[in-house]
């Protein structure tokens, strides 16, 4: 390739990171996308850009978070650690571990992800107090207008298989309002209030102990899981005794920020969290290295937030339209320059579409 | 009761109800009989082999079998003609067990002799197995505090990204009669394994109703490189996992899902084991124990 002459954007192969945007004081609204954010902040500071965007069709895998440089793309937390780990430029976090730990480290991020993720998940989705008040609204200011009236539901059913597996996803409230929206449809047609209390009445003794039951059992889930890592932590800074973070500090701090710094109505998970307080510390101790003074904060490619219907249509993903939104600058005369611009421009038309 | 107020049927009627039942049929003889339990069944999914094997084809069953083995238990018999919904909350594995054998049974229980049994569902398994070999200490078997834990995220790890993997090559085969039956049994969708839920079909913004799930493929295969590749790490060349004394659930996990990976038809999944020389000769040593604790309850069939 000809040096100077191409465009600096393809020359230099700039990584862009899609996340889900901010909200409140969260980094990012999805937890994979802030562990990524902390990640690459921690590996490849100042060299990457941030763009938040709420269309999760983005990627081939349909999931954000996602990353890409010039053609290549991964997405998923796994897949864009291991590919940052590549690249020869990037700051290793997992160097130095010696092999029992560096064995270790794929086990506890799986466990952290799956149980710690089912925690979070359960906080922001199954409990209707959080749903209504927080996550849902978020989700509503994130996407444009065709989109916000359907997509955060599915959101929420699309949490709710894996909930269900593993009992996070506390069956006493949903049947309580199965209750309700009967009674209320029995008002309309019966006008009669006594029918309706005694309905409640019978029935707030079972419903409210099974609810007591099952928020113990979230609880215990939650203390079993803290216990093990603060045994883990120790009184080290990091996991392992490290003086730098690792990936599963990455992830795990990810995690806790969310639960943290995001002000839910109803925190049972958060409450048991703050009674840890090595693990609160550990969190900002991760936070603050990655956003240390020194350390340039990433650039954020502002995404026009446009109301587009044809977001709704599941379009086949061609590279022959040319409705061309440019935000590269051309690139100069050479043919294989103009080459590699032209099909770097087609897969910018082909992720926007 | 001869109350003077207490009515009575009149004469004539008490003879008229006399004359029935009028005749009363032999007692039907069903061939489904109710088989008199003398040892404890377990019941599974079919095995690969149907007369050379009793180790199931399915994850979960064979988990416990190879619990049972491992825990020192010999001489379980083996079913497969159960079908999943027949069984407890529809997932098998099942223990049908003999009343005396149970840590509670009082003593007319045990002394009792006609095979009455007791089914207990996959959960109950390690408690039933306390009553007969002796509960584990609070250790349960693992070198110490540190190891307990890290079985814990083991244990994760292998549910989710392995087995991930596992049901993402299993050869979901649809024959006519499966369709038209009205007993379901529906196995554990990828969606439950998956920590981040997968996108619908078409997107998630899209007018169509969310249908069928877009699953990462590149994604589910390198975590379960990573996570073999870890495995083998850790079990170098011990005896046990984690430098155990003894078997304990963790290995027994780990052996099944091994010996499923290494059974199943997909190159890709068992090329990252069989690489490992480590841990093939690890499950070729425990198979050889496993395989010893179970006898095959059901006769071989010409034709079923």
């Amino acid at each position: 390739m000809s040096g100077s002459k191409l465009s600096p954007s393809i020359t230099s192969r700039d990584l862009v990171l899609h996340i889900w945007p901010k909200y409140d004081s969260v980094l990012s609204f999805d937890v994979a996308s802030s562990a990524v954010l902390l990640y690459l902040q921690l590996a490849l500071p100042g060299q990457f850009s941030v763009a938040y965007s709420a269309n999760p069709k983005l990627p081939p895998a349909g999931q954000l978070p996602f990353l890409t440089q010039g053609i290549d793309h991964a997405s998923g937390l796994g897949p864009i650690v291991s590919y940052l780990q590549k690249l020869h430029h990037a700051h290793n976090l997992d160097a130095g571990l010696n092999s029992v730990h560096a064995a270790q480290l794929a086990e506890h991020i799986a466990h952290v992800q799956a149980n710690y993720g089912d925690l979070v998940n359960h906080m922001l989705y199954a409990l209707k107090d959080n749903w209504a008040r927080v996550t849902k609204p978020a989700l509503v200011s994130m996407l444009p207008v065709p989109q916000r009236y359907t997509v955060p539901a599915r959101i929420r059913e699309s949490h709710k298989v894996r909930l269900q597996e593993v009992d996070l996803w506390d069956v006493p409230e949903e049947s309580e309002e199965e209750e309700k929206d009967e009674e209320e449809e029995k008002h309309h047609r019966i006008v009669s209030r006594k029918r309706r209390k005694k309905k409640s009445g019978t029935n707030a003794g079972p419903l409210q102990f099974k609810q007591a039951f099952g928020r113990e059992k979230v609880v215990e889930k939650a203390k079993a899981l803290f216990n093990l890592y603060d045994r883990l932590l120790g009184s080290h800074r990091f996991f392992n005794g490290r003086e730098t973070p690792t990936t599963l500090d990455v992830v795990f701090a990810a995690h806790t920020h969310m639960l943290l710094d995001l002000r839910l109505p109803d925190p049972p998970v958060t409450t048991t969290l703050e009674s840890y307080p090595r693990l609160v510390v550990h969190c900002r101790a991760v936070l603050s290295s990655a956003f240390s003074p020194g350390v340039p904060l990433p650039p954020t490619i502002q995404r026009s937030k446009l109301s587009s219907l044809r977001r709704l249509v599941p379009w086949p993903k061609s590279p022959k339209k040319h409705k061309l939104r440019r935000t590269v600058s051309t690139p100069e005369t050479s043919t294989e320059a103009q080459q590699a611009g032209q099909r770097y421009r087609e897969w910018m038309l082909w992720i926007r579409i | 009761m001869a109350s003077p107020f207490a009515l009575s049927l009149p004469q004539p009627l008490r003879q008229f109800f006399s004359l029935f039942p009028l005749y009363t049929h032999p007692p039907v003889d069903s061939p489904d009989k109710a088989l008199p339990v003398s040892s404890p069944t377990l019941w599974i999914h079919v095995p690969w082999s149907t007369d050379a094997d009793v180790l199931s084809s399915d994850v979960e069953c064979l988990k416990w079998q190879a619990y049972l083995a491992l825990r020192g238990l010999s001489d379980i018999s083996i079913r497969w003609d159960v079908s999943a919904d027949g069984a407890l909350d529809n997932r098998l594995p099942n223990l049908h067990i003999p009343l005396k054998t149970l840590s509670g049974a009082s003593q007319e229980v045990k002394a009792q002799d006609d095979g009455e049994g007791e089914l207990l569902p996959a959960h109950l398994i390690p408690e039933w197995v306390d009553g007969r070999v002796g509960a584990l200490d609070g250790l349960e078997g693992y070198a110490n505090e540190a190891a307990r834990d890290e079985s814990r995220a083991w244990v994760s790890l292998l549910e989710g990204n392995v087995h991930a993997a596992l049901m993402l090559h299993q050869p979901s085969s649809l024959s006519f009669l499966e369709i038209i039956s009205p007993y379901k049994a529906k196995p554990r969708s990828l969606e439950t394994v998956v920590t981040q839920p997968p996108a619908p079909l078409f997107g998630i913004s899209s007018l169509l109703p969310s249908y069928g799930t877009h699953v990462n493929v590149e994604a589910i295969e390198q975590q379960y490189k990573e996570a073999i590749a870890s495995l083998s790490e850790r079990l170098g060349t011990d005896k046990w996992f984690l430098g155990s004394s003894s078997p304990t659930a963790l290995d027994a996990l780990v052996f099944a899902y091994l010996h499923s990976i290494l059974h199943s038809k997909e190159h890709t999944l068992r090329f990252e084991v069989t690489r490992r020389v480590n841990l093939v000769a690890w499950e070729r040593r425990i198979q050889s124990q496993v395989r010893g604790a179970f006898r095959s309850a059901q006769p071989a069939q010409p034709s079923s």
